[in-house]
């Protein structure tokens, strides 16, 4: 075989073109610690790469979306404790009448209980980061509207229906209307202290329809998708917030049972005729005592869901978390080097450039002429 | 007597036989550098022979020629390995460049280590469709934020300008390689009518003197490799016609296109742009070039860049279709109950396919709901962070059609070969890496094959110092002993005619 003068070059070029490559390589493999720079080094690992990408990047949309069911389910937890703290006063003092004795008791646990109503509705109307927490879909509007009595106003009831009482003579005997055989009735007009104080409270959020007719979504049930296939209801729901609303229109009505110094039915009317009215009346205080065992409840298991939802949402949150980790693994085995390989890899190609450019300049250096004179 | 001077003739031949050796091996050693330059030799021989009394006795060396050591078959078969190598690595450049146009770059550093991390998934076309999903993924749980609002809205803007920037670009590079095209086939052009110079000097030189314009003819083949990177060109020597090739390119008929030859003048090939074709001028037939620069670069174009545009348009579109046929609210007029505003997100397809509208989007077009799809709409209103509707009902924290978009992020697509729109984008990104990837695997191959002929071609055509040094001393010596030889005949001359005299 001939060996041609430039063949020696030739070959020693395209074999240190060929190592100087292989050590450019290893070292940008170095100094990103990645072992695919671009698409054409490994397509099947870039493309599951780029998948593992979009994955991760909906896990941490969703987990914005967790972290913001977090904050609403931690702050209407604390405002059901706030409003629990309302509903056990008003239970408390609705079960001890006994130092009901004078008008001015009634009227000073009337003004008492006035007060638990607006601190109550404080409470119920709270908000975090501009959205009302117990008012369903409606999250941009208090859901807890109060109507409040003016002057010459007559008491009403939660539907805003005139309250009416059986109407009595001079000597205090309840008048019957002789056709109908029934009492006589006849409004209540607001007192003084009334004027300003809360007629009734209205509910302005939606409820929450559990069973759509189609089974989607409805605007009522505000959902946010928080995991894979995982959504969570973070907002306080419509039904339940009824509830609360009924809390606060019986508020008013024991507020307006202690003006009126209702604490029992009056033994003065026959409970037979009464049965027969259709007319909206005021609640005894009485009445009212028992249904606040209910609201207690209410309120109770409002926290208890609520903690529960909380509990999901750390549940979540792990798996979140657990399937993010997986995947930057899954990216980081398709992508990183190895450095301990790379670096065993650069130095051997190192060593093999050294050699070739030692030997190639020992034999491109000498030639016959060096021997002639 | 007449010995003795023949004797010196002959002699005389010889020794201009040697210099002529030397005068070689040094211009051999000259060339040693130059790739396209095939060693010589000059070939001796004793000319005739007379008779004298000790019998036949051999006629003067003399140089009886130059040997052109070339190997026509290696030569002939490196222009097609040529041909193919130009083509691979022009594809190769190319492409990558479409890659870089896509924009999805494998960048570790940026990525999000935590799930808690703000980054958004990468650049491209995937990273603005997931970045667009996942905003609108925030904003069903924030629909009252204006932030969020804003981010979604922007994200939205990014998405549409991704279309718009990537449908720039490889509009860009269409024209490019269009350009591209038109620029290669003016420079082989050129080469061509170089190449008929060569061809006719050759000519010139060899009439009655066959072979011998060896410099001329390592010329032409440097020519013709460097023909070859543009096209498959084919040459073939025609006899009788004192050393002349005839250049030829296939035809897409599978006859040949003669390009230049004896007795035709070069020819020029053009790029019919209508019909994305090559001809040969005076010729109506198609060539079909097969290999080199100029089928690759129209091949990068008509195929690879023209595909991608395709695939992109199909993005755009089925993307704004699906989210028109949820986000879309149709025109009620005054008068009729309830009367509504047209409300749209993107501007095509309004009203979209599902409420029987007809547009089709593309990646150029693609553009936010600004106007009213019609004349008679006369109340719409425009997208905006604002205006941005996250329900069906007008319930301000419900959050029922943001929920729906955004879950078009996971749902496979008809239109798209029942993938989801961040699939498809990646494919597009990991199919042409594969094509690239198997592109320079065919170089690796083709460089070996290409290597492997140019080794070969040098053993045998490539000057060896040593042996040019070795044939330089040996054809030395023979001069110097031959002048001794001279010398020796000149005494004698001299003793017959000084000595013998007196």
């Amino acid at each position: 075989m001939r060996v041609p003068f430039n063949g020696y070059s030739e070959s020693l070029v395209n074999q240190l073109g060929k190592l100087n490559l292989n050590q450019v390589n290893f070292q940008k493999q170095l100094s990103s610690g990645q072992r695919v720079q671009e698409s054409y080094e490994d397509p099947s690992a870039v493309g599951r790469a780029l998948a593992t990408a979009t994955e991760k990047s909906r896990i941490q949309a969703q987990e914005r979306n967790l972290n913001r069911a977090q904050l609403i389910g931690e702050f209407s937890s604390e405002t059901l404790e706030q409003l629990k703290l309302v509903v056990d006063k008003a239970r408390i003092d609705a079960n001890n009448t006994d130092g009901l004795t004078s008008p001015a008791d009634y009227r000073a646990r009337a003004l008492q209980t006035n007060q638990l109503i607006e601190q109550g509705l404080r409470v119920a109307n709270a908000k975090v980061a501009g959205d009302y927490l117990f008012a369903g879909a409606n999250t941009a509007e208090a859901p807890f509207a109060a109507v409040r009595y003016e002057e010459g106003d007559n008491l009403v009831d939660e539907n805003g229906a005139e309250i009416k009482r059986v109407q009595r003579d001079a000597n205090g005997e309840p008048l019957i209307d002789g056709g109908t055989g029934e009492y006589l009735y006849e409004s209540i007009p607001v007192t003084d202290d009334m004027i300003g104080m809360v007629a009734y409270v209205e509910y302005t959020g939606t409820t929450t329809n559990t069973n759509p007719p189609d089974g989607a979504t409805t605007a009522d049930d505000v959902e946010f998708r928080v995991g894979e296939g995982a959504t969570v209801s973070p907002f306080s729901p419509g039904t339940k917030n009824e509830e609360y609303l009924a809390f606060f229109n019986e508020m008013v009505g024991l507020r307006d049972a202690y003006f009126e110094e209702r604490l029992e039915e009056d033994p003065d009317l026959d409970p037979a005729i009464l049965a027969t009215s259709t007319e909206p009346r005021l609640d005894t205080i009485e009445d009212l005592v028992p249904r606040f065992d209910d609201h207690q409840q209410n309120v109770l298991l409002g926290i208890v869901e609520f903690g529960a939802l909380l509990q999901g949402i750390e549940v979540t949150t792990k798996i979140n978390e657990s399937r993010f980790n997986e995947l930057e693994r899954l990216s980081s085995r398709e992508l990183d080097i190895d450095i301990a390989e790379t670096i065993v890899q650069l130095n051997r190609t190192q060593t093999a450039y050294e050699a070739a450019l030692n030997s190639g300049s020992r034999i491109m250096g000498l030639s016959l002429l060096d021997f002639i004179r | 007597m007449s010995g003795i001077f023949a004797n010196l003739s002959s002699t005389a031949s010889s020794l201009q036989s040697q210099s002529l050796a030397v005068q070689q091996a040094g211009k051999n050693i000259a060339n040693i550098n130059n790739d396209s330059y095939a060693r010589q030799r000059i070939l001796m021989g004793t000319v005739g022979s007379r008779e004298s009394s000790t019998g036949q006795t051999s006629g003067p060396l003399v140089a009886i020629g130059t040997e052109h050591v070339r190997d026509l078959f290696l030569d002939r078969q490196l222009l097609g390995e040529i041909s193919y190598l130009s083509g691979l690595e022009t594809q190769d450049f190319r492409l990558k460049q479409a890659l870089a146009n896509l924009g999805d770059t494998i960048d570790r550093s940026g990525d999000a280590q935590f799930v808690d991390d703000i980054v958004q998934s990468g650049g491209g076309l995937r990273g603005a469709i997931d970045y667009f999903f996942d905003t609108f993924e925030s904003l069903a749980a924030r629909p009252n934020d204006a932030t969020t609002r804003q981010v979604m809205f922007q994200a939205s803007e990014n998405l549409v300008d991704m279309f718009h920037r990537l449908d720039q670009r490889f509009d860009l590079l269409d024209n490019e390689l269009t350009s591209q095209v038109g620029e290669e086939v003016d420079i082989l052009n050129d080469l061509f009518a170089e190449l008929e110079e060569i061809n006719l000097s050759i000519a010139r030189i060899e009439t009655g003197n066959p072979g011998s314009a060896l410099d001329l003819r390592d010329l032409r083949q440097a020519k013709l490799e460097e023909i070859s990177e543009y096209a498959l060109v084919e040459s073939r020597e025609v006899k009788g016609s004192d050393g002349q090739i005839e250049l030829t390119l296939p035809g897409a008929d599978g006859d040949r296109e003669v390009v230049l030859g004896p007795g035709v003048s070069a020819k020029s090939l053009y790029f019919d742009e209508a019909d994305s074709t090559f001809r040969v001028s005076g010729s109506s037939e198609e060539v079909d070039l097969q290999a080199g620069l100029l089928p690759a670069v129209l091949d990068v174009r008509d195929n690879t860049v023209s595909g991608l545009q395709e695939n992109i348009d199909r993005v755009a579109n089925s993307l704004a279709t699906e989210v028109n046929e949820l986000y879309y609210q149709a025109f009620a007029p005054a008068g009729t109950d309830p009367a509504v505003p047209e409300i749209s997100f993107f501007q095509q397809p309004t009203p979209p396919p599902g409420e029987g509208g007809t547009g089709v989007v593309t990646a150029s077009d693609i553009a936010l709901y600004s106007e009213p799809s019609d004349p008679s709409v006369t109340d719409f209103i425009p997208l905006s962070a604002s205006s941005l509707r996250t329900s069906e009902t007008s319930v301000s924290g419900a959050n029922d059609l943001a929920l729906e978009i955004a879950e078009l992020a996971i749902t496979d697509q008809a239109d798209l070969g029942e993938t989801s729109f961040s699939e498809f984008s990646s494919n597009l990104v990991t199919r042409l890496g594969q094509d690239i990837r198997n592109g320079q695997n065919r170089i690796t191959v083709q460089e070996d094959v290409k290597e492997l002929l140019e080794t070969r071609r040098r053993e045998v055509s490539g000057v060896s110092m040593d042996e040019e040094v070795s044939s330089m001393l040996q054809y030395q010596k023979a001069y110097q002993a031959t002048s001794r030889y001279f010398n020796v005949l000149s005494e004698m001359l001299d003793t017959l005619i000084n000595g013998l005299g007196r």
